[in-house]
């Protein structure tokens, strides 16, 4: 492996404790960084836009004000990258579209500032599914993204441009954003961590909505300990958007070094372990059994009235993005992808019973969640329950002979923690027989994202599945 | 299956008509079908919230803990 190689492989925590310390240059690391991009990026098409002369300035005026007592914390100097639906001032922020494709924004999103003021370095905009609004990142504006892993196969949606280019040691650490699955399962597929905060932890603020009253914006990364320190740079109240709350951001690194002793994990009775690939069945089983050796007790817990739930997700997930499109679908419908048109279409023509009912559905689940987690700490379910399907693929089977439409099907799990507003971590528990990545999720109280990083890191201490990289 | 159809696509016409929307005549057999999906996913959860009337307080649109005013 060469130099370069290594330094893209450095997680945030290693790189930025080296920048700190004035072992590694922010320009050297962001150098590797595009040029690995410019290597890598043509087998994945994981980026949209690399404004490689912008990164380097900001890389040199970071390695300045380091060199000049200014150091501004653990990101400081470090390579990142945003999902294109983000703003940044200055740069066509497209959310993957056509409709958008002229749109420079005047400012930056707030999570943009906030990285900024924590001295990120941005090195791209990365592929997504067009508008967020899909689970494959098959976009027909900007080509299809792929999976590190295996490049026929899908790294997942909507975020799916963040996953490939983390895993493949394109960026340390991306933000996507998650409205049914976004972060989780492109982290799955690619075999990274993602963790989708509670709703109202981080702002939206200047990021291209999909459902308001399920979106939100987190980080994906190689580590737990990263995703806790990129969350910690940007979440917490922002006047702009009303729906962040005022609840203080803890520092999170000290909650990571608690270990297992003592957490209580629920897995839910007939529900966390049926109807699974085989490979991710026992990668989830393994993962189950290194977390009690680890400490942790787990235990089964009836969990009633889940049937409706990838119902309501849709339901929800179909309205309002309807509404927040409904201008451009009337203007220029031809400037949508096919399946996009379709289900915005489609959300025109619902009952605002149907939607209300949906809503009413969240509160009765939200309820039992609750009541759940006031006596375990984390309640654990696989991500998806299979792997990254081929892309293209818009239809899945399952281990049951049953075959759904790809978005019902990656939601079996992914829909829960959106529904209920709760945050949940996915972390890298192993590979099945394909070759391909697992994922693990951890679904926490609301606010309590560091009990999830506390049982994720600790996880990661006893295994090397996020050390895994692809051989690209 | 046909039987259980609950839309069709003279029903996709009428409702776009009502929601101001133009639909390309060639697209409505699969918007057809598609509706009739998402459609039929939606009526289960209104059943499943039919029995459930006395759940209050109906819908929160934030969650009580995110309401930046009142924290």
């Amino acid at each position: 492996m060469s130099i370069a190689a290594d330094l893209t492989s450095l997680s945030i925590a290693e790189a930025g404790d080296r920048i700190a310390r004035g072992e590694l240059s922010p320009v050297e690391l962001v150098e590797a960084t595009l040029s690995r991009i410019e290597e890598v990026d043509p087998q994945l098409n994981s980026f949209i836009h690399v404004p490689g002369e912008q990164a380097l300035g900001a890389a040199r005026a970071a390695e300045a004000a380091i060199a000049a007592g200014y150091h501004l914390g653990p990101l400081h100097g470090t390579p990142i990258a945003l999902k294109d639906n983000v703003s940044v001032r200055g740069e066509v922020s497209s959310a993957g579209s056509k409709v958008l494709q002229d749109f420079v924004p005047d400012g930056d999103a707030t999570i943009a500032a906030r990285f900024r003021a924590a001295g990120a370095i941005f090195v791209g905009r990365l592929n997504m599914h067009e508008f967020a609004y899909g689970v494959t990142t098959n976009n027909p504006h900007y080509g299809a993204a792929r999976n590190p892993w295996d490049t026929s196969r899908t790294p997942g949606g909507s975020s799916g441009g963040s996953g490939a280019a983390v895993a493949a040691r394109l960026c340390a650490g991306a933000i996507g954003t998650d409205t049914g699955c976004s972060i989780r399962l492109p982290a799955a597929f690619n075999g990274i961590a993602g963790i989708r905060p509670t709703i109202g932890r981080v702002s939206n603020h200047g990021i291209t909505p999909l459902a308001w009253t399920l979106d939100t914006a987190g980080p994906m990364c190689r580590t737990v300990e990263d995703c806790a320190l990129m969350l910690a740079a940007i979440a917490g109240f922002d006047p702009a958007d009303r729906q962040t709350a005022n609840v203080p951001v803890p520092d999170y690194r000290p909650e990571l070094a608690r270990g297992l002793g003592g957490v209580r994990i629920a897995v839910i009775e007939d529900f966390t372990l049926t109807g699974l690939q085989a490979g991710v069945a026992s990668a989830v089983e393994a993962a189950m059994a290194e977390l009690e050796a680890g400490g942790a007790q787990i235990r089964e817990v009836p969990l009633p009235n889940l049937e409706p739930s990838i119902s309501a997700l849709m339901t929800v997930d179909v309205a309002e993005p309807a509404a927040y499109h409904a201008a451009w679908l009337r203007e220029r419908p031809q400037d949508y992808g096919d399946d996009v048109r379709a289900l915005l279409e489609a959300g025109e023509l619902y009952l605002a019973t149907h939607y209300i009912q949906a809503q009413r559905y969240r509160t009765v689940l939200r309820d039992q969640f609750d009541e759940m987690l006031r006596d375990v700490d984390a309640i654990l379910t696989p991500t998806v329950p299979f792997t990254a399907p081929e892309v293209g693929a818009t239809e899945v089977t399952l281990e049951s002979g049953e075959t759904l439409d790809i978005i019902s099907a990656v939601m079996r799990y992914n829909a829960l923690p959106p529904l209920v507003g709760l945050p949940a971590l996915s972390v890298p528990c192993g590979f099945a027989d394909d070759g391909l990545p697992v994922g693990l999720q951890l679904i926490g109280r609301a606010f309590d994202e560091g009990t999830l990083f506390r049982i994720g890191h600790a996880y990661e201490r006893a295994t090397d599945w996020h050390r895994r990289a692809p051989s690209l | 299956m046909a039987d259980e159809r609950t839309v069709d696509e003279a029903m996709v016409e009428q409702l776009a008509r009502l929601a101001e929307l133009e639909i390309d005549p060639q697209r409505r057999p699969a918007l057809a079908d598609q509706l009739d999906g998402l459609l039929r996913e939606a009526n289960a959860v209104n059943r499943f919230m039919d029995a459930r009337r006395e759940v209050g307080p109906g819908v929160r649109y934030h969650h009580p803990e995110t309401r930046s005013d009142e924290s």
